[in-house]
């Protein structure tokens, strides 16, 4: 009988870690394959907006580009510099990638639809997204080479000092919604998008975002000019996939979460009784995601690229006063028309 | 009174984000100091404060002594 219930128990276990297993890859297979398509996206977007044609022979319309992509990368030989620290070399592209994929984990795709319905997600989506420089640190000093090693400074400056703007950009929609959970945000601004009350809000995050991504115009540490590319010009091969899917996966993680913080995330105005099993919610917020990752697109075909002093000092000088401007006058609206949602 | 407004408008000429920043931070304690008094004279109370214990009971209080329980 003893036998028999530890034999029950280690099965239910088992079973229990499979499903869990289950649910991640559910999440994750499809982020991958969006991240595989945000990378043909933005090639015909640029394409079209220079007029020029882009990726058009594999597959219809080039569609399968980035499969084609990847299978060249993975069958590349890998070179490492002879001098370079191997361990850090190959633990940075792995780091980038599983932090920016570690972000997915408290994103709703629907009501109650996520990995975790953590109490704190926004929290945690922040310190993932610090912890995300690490990759960046390691590759440039690992790699033994003046151009990563100063390509990575200059990414780690500059992600550090963005993150600040936005933390308080984010901190002015935890005071709104009173709730560090991101389901609970999300239908707070059932009444209306946290966008119209925190527009300034919201334009300070989104150009915080690309800076955090590092893409156009704060794409400084990929100035290929000056730094050939930035803190992987060493990286060659998978482990250079692992950087591209992690950068590319951090431009669609922001993009969820501009949607999530600011466009009422899965929430839509319920115009018809859904009797389908198709989940209408995840579709809107694929949809509101689609938009800004366009808009990312968008600023790179339109915008050159600042100089990294201009950058820093737009940071520090520019929007860092304005950004605690804005989170003393939005909690001091809230005490002085006695509307805090606590 | 004249020198002030000079220097403020030199400020706004010469660093505007450091002075629209000090702007709109300090608008709101302002806010917080002057908005209340406005509301309260055209009419509007304040909600009552969510109570946060019991009430305590309108009589004396029984000493307790040994185990009550039936």
């Amino acid at each position: 009988m003893h036998h028999w219930s530890t034999h029950h128990n280690f099965t239910l276990i088992m079973l229990g870690a499979a499903y869990n297993l289950l649910e991640v890859l559910i999440v994750l297979v499809p982020i991958l394959l969006a991240v595989a398509f945000m990378t043909i996206i933005e090639r015909k977007v640029l394409a079209a907006m220079q007029r020029r044609v882009g990726p058009n022979k594999v597959g219809y319309y080039g569609i399968l580009q980035p499969f084609a992509d990847a299978l060249k990368l993975v069958v590349k030989e890998t070179v490492i510099p002879a001098q370079a620290t191997k361990s850090l070399f190959f633990l940075a592209p792995v780091i980038t990638l599983i932090f920016s994929l570690l972000g997915w984990g408290v994103i709703p795709f629907g009501a109650g639809l996520t990995l975790s319905d953590f109490s704190l997600g926004i929290l945690y989506t922040l310190a993932i997204s610090s912890i995300g420089v690490y990759g960046v640190l390691f590759a440039g000093w690992s790699a033994n080479s003046k151009y990563a090693f100063l390509g990575s400074l200059r990414s780690t400056a500059q992600m550090i000092s963005y993150e600040l703007i936005l933390s308080s950009a984010i901190l002015t929609v935890i005071l709104l919604s009173g709730s560090f959970n991101i389901i609970s945000i999300i239908e707070s601004q059932e009444a209306i998008w946290y966008v119209v009350p925190l527009l300034p809000m919201f334009i300070i995050f989104f150009i915080s975002a690309l800076a955090e991504t590092n893409r156009t115009p704060f794409d400084l540490p990929e100035a290929e000019s000056e730094l050939v590319a930035g803190f992987f010009t060493e990286h060659s091969g998978m482990i250079f996939v692992f950087f591209f899917l992690g950068e590319y996966c951090s431009i669609v993680l922001m993009s969820t979460l501009t949607a999530i913080l600011f466009f009422g995330g899965y929430n839509m105005p319920e115009l018809f009784i859904n009797d389908t099993f198709i989940n209408l919610q995840s579709i809107v917020l694929g949809l509101k995601t689609c938009a800004f990752c366009f808009l990312f697109v968008w600023f790179r075909a339109t915008l050159p690229r600042l100089r990294y002093d201009a950058l820093m000092v737009f940071c520090w000088t520019g929007m860092l006063p304005l950004a605690i401007g804005l989170v003393v006058l939005v909690p001091s609206i809230l005490v002085a028309f006695d509307v805090t949602p606590y | 009174m004249a020198s002030t407004y000079r220097y403020l408008q030199r400020a706004a000429h010469e660093s505007p984000v450091i002075f629209y920043s000090l702007v709109i931070g300090f608008t709101g304690p302002l806010m917080v100091m002057t908005v209340p008094p406005i509301r309260k004279s055209m009419g509007w109370k304040p909600a009552e404060r969510v109570p946060t214990t019991f009430p305590l009971p309108n009589r004396a209080r029984q000493p307790v002594s040994g185990y009550e329980d039936p």
